[in-house]
Formats: C-alpha cells, structure tokens, sequence
C-alpha cells in the first residue's frame, strides 16, 4: 500500500497522490509518415543547410498564393536545430509560441527521421511549485497536455500530405494516441520490487493513469524496476542514459504498432463503407442517388490513395526498424539484451511485418472494390444518359411531327380562311342580285298598278333595265362589306373565347443572383418539394404553390433553378392554367417571396424587374 | 475481494448501474446496458459532488461519438467495476462500434440487484441525491450527447452538461532533453 498521504482537495474536486515520482523525464513517442523526400523537405524548410538555427513555422495553409499579404492568427511552432542529416533525420528543440506569452511554457527536444518516428523528451523540473516527488496524478495531467500540444506543434512541420495522410487516419484530433516512457530515479513509496506496486488498487490505479493499463511489473538486476503498459513505461533506474537507446527504440516499435491498430480500424470502417455503398447501387431508388454515390466513391478513393500510401510507407518503416535493429542489437551490453529480450523486440518487429502485409492485402482488396463500384456507378450512370437520350430524341422527333401538322393546318386554315372569303363575296354577290331583282320586279309592278304613276319606261321598265344593274351592283358591294365584317366580328369572338378558355401562363423570371447555399436551403425547407433533379447546369426543384388574390386562390407550380455549391439562383418558373394568374400578379408576389426570404435584396429586386421592364417596387401596375 | 468487502464507493457504484441498467428475466424481454463514457461521466459528478469519497479522475484518451479526446476518467472506478464482475454482480459486454473501436457497456446481475436490496439506505439516498435534477430535484437520465454528455431531468426536460472532457491545468517547468537514438541509415 501507498505511503499515507492524505487526499488533497483540488478545485471542484478530490485528487489523490499516492504515488511519486522522486524525478522525472518523459519521453513521447509517435509513427508520422516520414519517408526521406519528407526529411529533405523538412530540412528545406527549417533552412537547415544554410545554417539558420531558428525558424518559425505554421501548419496554416495559404489559400491565396497570388496576393501580397497573409493574415494569420500568431500562433506557430519555433524550431532550433541541433543537429541534422539531410536525408535521414533532424533533432531540434520546439516550443509552441505565442507572442503575449513571456515565457515558453514548455522547450522539447525533438528527434523525427525517415522512418517516421518522432520522439518528444523533455525533462520535468517543477511541477506545481515543487522541484521533486511529483505525483503521479498531477503528471497525469501534464501528460495530457504535453500530448495535446506536440500534436499541434508536429502539425505545423508536416507537409499538406503528411497532415491529410494523418486526419485520414485519426480524424480531426490534436489527441494522437502516443507511447510514453517516464523515467525516475525512484518511485516513492518505494517498493522492493516492482511487481510491489502491482497491488490492483490504489498504487495500480495511479500507475494506469500514466501507461494506461500496466501488463507487466519485472525487476532488472541489480537496481531497475520496469512497469509495462499498453501505452507506456514507467522505467525506474538511477543510469538512465544507460537503457535510453533501447527505450527509445521500443518506443518506436510501440508507436509505430499504436498507429497501426487505428489505421487498421479505419481500414475497416472504409470496408463498412464501401458496403453501404454497394447496397444503396445495388438498390438505386432516384437519379440523385446516383450523383451521391459517386461523390461518396470519389471521397473513398482519394483516402484510399492516402491508406495506400500509408501502407506503404509504413512497410518501409517496418524495413528500417529491422536494419536499425540489426545494426546496433549485437552490441548491447548484457543489461540492454536482458530488457531488450523482456520486451520481446524481435517478435515485436516480425509481427510488425507480417501486420503491415495483411493491411496491404486488404487496402489492395479496398482499391479494387471501390474501383468496382465505381465501374457499376459509372455504368449506370451512361445507362440512364442513354436513356435521357432516347427520351430527348423520341420527343424531338414527336415535336417535329406535331411541328408539321401545325404547319399543314396551319396553311390548311389559312387556304380555307381565303376561301371562306371568296366564298362570301360571291354570296353577297348572288345576294345583292336577288334582292335588286326583286326591288326591281316591285317597282315594275307597282309602277303599271292602278293607284301607281304609270311611268312610260319604255321595253324593259325597272327589272332588266340600266337601273337595276345600278342598284343591283350598289347592293352587291354592300352587301360584301357587310358579309366580311360579320365574319370578321364572329372570328374574333370565338379566339377571345378559345383564349379565355385554354389560359396558360408560363413565366420565367430570370433572377441570376448569388445567395447562399444556407438561404436558399431555409427558403426551400417550407416548401413540399416534389420533383428535385439535380443537372449539369444546377439543382432543379419545383413544388405547388397556393397565392391568395382576393377571396379567390390561383394554383402555380412553381421551379427553382440553382446551384447548391455556391448559391447562385438562375431562374424562377411559375406556371399556372388560372386566367386570375396573370403575368403582373404572379410577378408581384414570387418576387415578394424571394426578397421577404432574404435571397435578393432590394436592389436585385428593382434590378430584377427593371430587366423584365416593369416598374419597380411593384404593387402598383 | 468478498461482498462483505465492498467499499462504501463499490457499493454507491453498484447502485449507480443499477440506477442504468436492467438485466432480461425472459427471452422476450430487452435488456438495458450502461455505456463506458456515460458511465465514467457519471461517477466523474459523483467524484465532484462528494459522492465517491475516494475516488479522483485523471485524463484518459477515449473515443466519443468517433473522435478521440481526453477525459477525466476514475481509474478507481473502473477497478471497482473489475472487482464487481469478479464477484459476479456486474456483467461487462464488449461491443464494437460503427468506427471499429470496441466499448464496453455494463449491467447489473439479478445476484447484483439482490446485492443492492440489501444495501444501507444511506448510500441509495447519496447516489439519488447525486442523481436528483438541480432545477427540479426530479430524476434525471443521461444522453450522449454530441459535445458531451448530459443529465436530462425525466419531469422538467432542464439539461446538466457533464464536464468530463474539462482537463485541468497543471503548471509545470520543464527543459529539452536529448537522448541517444539510434538513427536510420543510408
């Protein structure tokens, strides 16, 4: 049991101190995929071959490389070179910095080279005000904020790759799962032997707290005392330099197998992935489906390209682990080999090996699922084309059918019209005629009547005579002209009649102005969409809409063109077969609509209307 | 360790999971299981509120809802749950999540439940205190949520935010210390 130290109240809450460390360095490992193009890089960057000791670096990206200046928040990670091979590797110390900030909060030595093992090491020289025995809980929490910290300062030396190869694998985390080694001169209360410590409760519980679950608790004759766990050591030695080469390379053994059991588990989340996307083509419903699946695929494939790359690299770490091994194992004293054997380094790296070929294999299966699915997507996407095509040909060809016999009829109504003309001219012709006839054929006989003048007109008298083919003519063109006006009135009454009853407004307003992707998605959340299809030229939604006029309500439906990317609204359609809908009225709320919802402003509206040539601010037609 | 053993705290825990949990009595029916966070999150506000006299928190990496991040977890919480499950009063599930990693989620036993029964009503007093809604002082449930998780009173709907994922500072000095590597070769 823990020496007795009572609980120390602590903020909001109770923190208990049973063990501590008499001293402390950490040392923090993790695998980033290097490789020697990323070291050279490095070295480029840092001016290393120019003999330039400090730097200050950013992992910010400049978005706009072609203007003059770059704003940026001053936050970055400072570098001082040690020392450096061009290809191989870089020591330096970093600190992350702040510039309100008086004093560095914390310096570490860094180590990073081509194989991808990057080691922080700093050692603790007050903790809370004192100067010794730190608390294994209160390291905790250091432990935590160093690992946090790292993460952001290693970030801002990395290359785009390294930072997009890394988010593929963790996600958007500055909390890296890392290995770390504490080291102490003792481990108070001290214990005879480390399997002492092992008492499953609170010395144990303390100790998970800094290696998380602690697996093996051994004594290294004469005087060191180690304490395995899954994600560190807590290594107790008055000779630490002694053992550090061979801790440092188990940290590397350790991070490089931390990174692999999360690249694994990403590995198999893509694989659940590629299944649901294969069951949604497998049972494709609508034609944005398709256009989904293919963004999905193409999101799959670019991380796969990364996890490739991952692999691959990693294959190469694993290759240079061995080398360092072999190089540098036959000469460890027999302190170094008794540790080396307890941690079982050689199985570590074979096993390493033989992992990093079974995640080969199956991103290799990955790659050629996604590039299946992708083939199966692309196949059905040409069938549907296809398909559109035929459509759009049959109807072309439809359109052009009934284009000819509009044509004919067309001509057909034409030749009857002058026909009908023709007709009626002869009509009133024969008409005019009859009726002079028979004027003349009364006067006649009302003339040789006994009450009548008993004009002496000679042969012919009225009918037959040159009177009749005055009168007769006059009548016959007037009776013309009167014919063609009846046809004219009667024509133009049954249009206005054929036209009141097969009303159809079709209008298109064109707004062309850039909103937001937000905006428009609020305007369009209210509406019952009922046709959405997504184009070349943009997203194309149309619902039914109601617009009150009076006591009356007029019927629309309504189409929305618009590109979802970058806001941008093309168009309006407002349909209706409802003589009440005019162009003015309907004109008059859609635009209403749209500058109440906020898509245009004012202006735009004005602008809008002046390019329809209507009167702006509206209301008043 | 004896059921005679338990601790004051093992046994506030036990009523605790049995507070989330509910073992099935017949095939038919579901059962209800405590997650590992929200559970964690829970004994977290017990730790804070005096709850758990001897219990502390310290930063532990978790997944939550797929992102990987710190939370003040009690190591000797999660000792106390091992112990229970030795002596069979508490059952632990491994399952995998949608993300591939595995979570444990726990739940009481029927001998557990017996366990509780008999249980000093001083501590099902604590851990209803513990539990009791701060506007309402009704009951309360828990809800991951996506920030955090949260208690929600089951009368009132007020929300409590659990601070599990609030680490502490700890002021420090440290300097760089460069150690020997054995580095790559040609």
């Amino acid at each position: 049991m823990g020496v007795d130290i009572p609980a120390q109240p602590s903020g909001d809450g109770v923190h208990k101190h049973v063990l501590f460390f008499q001293d402390l360095k950490l040392s923090i490992s993790e695998w980033v995929p290097f490789g020697q193009n990323a070291i050279s890089t490095f070295n480029d960057s840092i001016d290393s071959m120019k003999g330039v000791k400090s730097s200050l670096l950013t992992g910010i990206v400049d978005e706009e490389p072609d203007s003059s200046k770059f704003e940026i928040m001053p936050m970055f990670t400072r570098v001082n070179l040690k020392d450096f091979d061009q290809y191989n590797w870089v020591k330096f110390k970093a600190s992350i910095e702040y510039p309100e900030e008086v004093d560095q909060i914390e310096e570490i030595a860094t180590h990073v080279d081509k194989a991808g093992f990057v080691n922080y090491n700093l050692t603790i020289e007050e903790v809370d005000g004192r100067t010794s025995k730190f608390s294994l809980d209160k390291t905790s929490y250091i432990l935590a904020d160093l690992i946090e910290d790292t993460s952001g300062m290693i970030e801002a030396l990395l290359t785009q790759f390294q930072r997009r190869s890394l988010r593929s694998v963790y996600g958007p985390t500055p909390f890296r799962p890392k290995f770390t080694v504490a080291t102490t001169s003792a481990l108070l209360p001290e214990q005879p032997q480390a399997e002492g410590y092992h008492d499953r409760e609170d010395q144990e519980n303390e100790i998970n707290q800094i290696v998380s679950v602690a697996y093996d608790f051994f004594d290294l004759p004469p005087t060191e005392k180690v304490i395995l766990g899954t994600h560190g050591i807590i290594f107790i030695t008055s000779r630490p330099e002694h053992f550090s080469e061979l801790l440092n390379f188990y940290s590397f053994v350790r991070s490089l197998q931390i990174f692999q059991s999360i690249f694994f588990a990403r590995l198999r989340q893509m694989w659940d992935m590629v299944k649901d996307v294969r069951k949604s083509i497998l049972h494709l419903k609508k034609e944005e489906d398709l256009v989904r699946m293919e963004q999905e695929l193409s999101e799959l494939s670019s991380n796969i390209v990364l996890i490739e790359e991952l692999s691959s690299m990693m294959a190469v770490s694993s290759s240079e682990m061995k080398r360092i091994w072999s190089a540098n194992s036959g000469s460890l004293d027999m302190d170094n080999k008794r540790l080396a054997d307890r941690f079982g380094i050689d199985r570590e790296i074979l096993i390493i090996g033989e992992k990093i070929k079974d995640m080969t294999g199956v991103a290799g299966g990955l790659v050629d699922e996604i590039g299946g699915l992708r083939d199966m997507v692309q196949t059905l996407a040409e069938k549907r084309m296809r398909e559109v095509s035929k459509l759009m040909a049959d109807n072309v060809q439809q359109g052009s059918e009934a284009q000819l016999a509009m044509a004919a009829n067309v001509k057909a109504s034409r030749y009857s019209g002058a026909a009908l003309k023709i007709l009626s001219a002869i009509s009133a012709g024969f008409l005019g005629m009859k009726i002079s006839d028979l004027v003349m054929k009364g006067l006649d006989e009302w003339n040789e009547s006994d009450g009548g003048p008993n004009w002496d007109l000679g042969d012919k008298g009225f009918y037959g005579g040159y009177i009749q083919v005055i009168v007769g003519f006059t009548l016959w063109i007037l009776m013309t002209i009167l014919f063609f006006h009846l046809i004219k009135v009667s024509s133009a009454k049954m249009k206005e009649e054929k036209l009141a009853k097969d009303y159809v407004l079709n209008l298109r307003i064109p707004i062309d102005v850039r909103s937001t992707p937000e905006r428009i998605k609020a305007y369009l959340a209210d509406k019952n969409v009922t046709y959405h299809n997504v184009e070349i030229t943009g997203h194309r939604v149309s619902w039914y809409h109601k617009q009150e006029k009076g006591d009356d309500k007029v019927f629309y439906t309504v189409t929305l063109c618009f590109d979802a990317k970058d806001g941008h609204l093309f168009y309006i359609h407002a349909n209706t077969e409802d003589k009440k809908g005019d162009a003015f009225f309907t004109t008059e709320w859609v635009q209403s609509e749209l500058l109440t919802s906020g898509l245009i402003t004012k202006a735009q509206d004005e602008h809008i209307r002046a390019r329809m040539g209507l009167p702006a601010g509206g209301g008043e037609w | 360790m004896d059921i005679t053993e338990i601790s004051d705290d093992s046994k506030r825990l036990l009523i605790l999971i049995d507070h989330f949990s509910e073992p099935a009595h017949t095939r038919e029916e579901r059962e209800i299981w405590i997650k590992k966070i929200p559970l964690a999150a829970l004994i977290n506000r017990g730790v804070r509120k005096g709850t758990f006299k001897d219990y502390d928190t310290a930063p532990t990496l978790v997944d939550y809802k797929g992102t990987t991040r710190f939370a003040n977890i009690s190591k000797e919480g999660e000792d106390d749950v091992a112990d229970m499950r030795e002596m069979g009063l508490v059952e632990r599930l491994k399952l995998a999540t949608s993300h591939h990693i595995y979570v444990s989620a726990y739940r009481i036993t029927p001998a557990g439940k017996d366990t509780v029964d008999d249980f000093e009503k001083k501590h099902h007093a604590a851990i209803s205190n513990m539990l009791a809604c701060k506007a309402c002082g009704g009951e309360v449930d828990i809800e991951a949520r996506d920030d955090a998780p949260y208690l929600i009173c089951k009368e009132c709907g007020a929300d409590e935010k659990v601070d599990i994922f609030d680490i502490d500072e700890v002021p420090y000095v440290s300097r760089p210390n460069f150690t020997e590597i054995w580095l790559p070769l040609d």
